[in-house]
């Protein structure tokens, strides 16, 4: 029977981890004052720590108590957003997707707008107002067709995009950097077919 | 979903490419009368902008495609970690497909496969007493029920 019992205290640390899954009531605390009461929490990052360790290393070496209170000792000295990421840590492959989707899609679309602009033979000033505005209107169909549906399920606000975007202002206005070159381009290549 | 985007997305091409060729044709139209005009009369009227039916089917079509494109972009991932790694645990690989109902090719499954089999926490009494108990039901039932 011995040799059931490391198991299941694996098995603990591995619901404790999942247990991450239903909402931190005290995620979004970030004052300092209540870091000593957030102490439990941030077992979870320590704790995948630790468990990479043990798979390395095929047996438990350190306990994760111990990591536990070097990353009590570490997060004293955070910021909030430093604490924030322990708490709730971030999968950067999600990340670094969702912004290719976003950048591919901001990218595809300004040449588009580039197209119609020069088609409705725009200027100066109307042609920027154009694009500004369907880029605007871009990410808020986005918004509307891919993010609301879960986002709004899993209990954020509207209009908040945190479930699969860092930065809302990159989510809103990045269009306008991201797909200006090729509106220029597009917008300038069809005014010179259509009106030449 | 892939086809109504594909779709979509065709239609508001095929839109836009009449827009863009009646555009064409009406500032053809446009210079070659103020060309004759200005040879009849010698009073050249000034361009005028475009009729209203391809301003609106220029703007519909962009909209159209626009429409199209978001559909099909690829569903997005949850960038918490519990969030992500709850998705998986309810809904595997289905949750994981990209606009063609493909699995992802970067789907890494259960982040805590590391942990669920390891072969030094095995609890070997248990599965041997469970094969003691399998091979003493008889090779009847052997076929009805397999040990875990």
């Amino acid at each position: 029977m011995w040799l059931t019992d490391p198991p299941k205290r694996m098995m603990c640390h591995c619901i404790a981890s999942r247990l991450q899954d239903t909402p931190a009531p005290a995620a979004s605390t970030t004052t300092a004052a209540k870091l000593t009461t957030n102490s439990q929490l941030s077992i979870s990052p320590a704790n995948s720590t630790t468990s990479k360790r043990f798979t390395n290393k095929g047996a438990p070496q350190t306990r994760p108590t111990r990591t536990i209170t070097a990353n009590l000792t570490a997060t004293t000295n955070m910021s909030a957003t430093e604490l924030e990421l322990q708490i709730s840590p971030i999968v950067q492959e999600s990340l670094m997707l969702n912004s290719k989707t976003l950048y591919n899609l901001q990218s595809l679309t300004a040449s588009l707008f580039g197209v119609s602009a020069g088609i409705l033979g725009l200027e100066s000033y109307s042609g920027f107002l154009f694009y500004l505005a369907f880029s605007l209107l871009t990410a808020a169909l986005f918004y509307t067709l891919r993010v609301a549906p879960t986002s709004l399920a899993s209990g954020k606000s509207p209009l908040d995009t945190s479930r699969y975007f860092r930065g809302a202002m990159d989510f809103w206005t990045g269009g306008l950097m991201n797909g200006f070159a090729g509106f220029i381009l597009t917008w300038t290549l069809f005014y010179g077919l259509v009106r030449a | 979903m892939t086809w109504i985007s594909k779709t979509t997305t065709a239609f508001g091409g095929l839109l836009l490419a009449h827009a863009c060729y009646s555009a064409r044709e009406h500032t053809a139209l446009q210079s070659l009368r103020t060309a004759t005009a200005a040879t009849l009369t010698s009073s050249a009227t000034a361009t005028s902008s475009l009729p209203v039916d391809i301003i609106i089917e220029t703007i519909i079509s962009t909209l159209i495609i626009l429409v199209g494109v978001v559909l099909g972009t690829r569903p997005l991932r949850p960038i918490e970690w519990r969030a992500w790694a709850g998705k998986i645990e309810r809904e595997g690989e289905e949750g994981f497909t990209n606009s063609a109902g493909e699995v992802d090719k970067d789907f890494v499954g259960n982040p805590f496969s590391t942990l669920e089999s390891r072969p030094n926490f095995v609890n070997i009494r248990q599965q041997r007493k469970e094969f003691a108990e399998w091979v003493q039901k008889g090779p009847g039932q052997q076929r009805q029920q397999r040990p875990q």
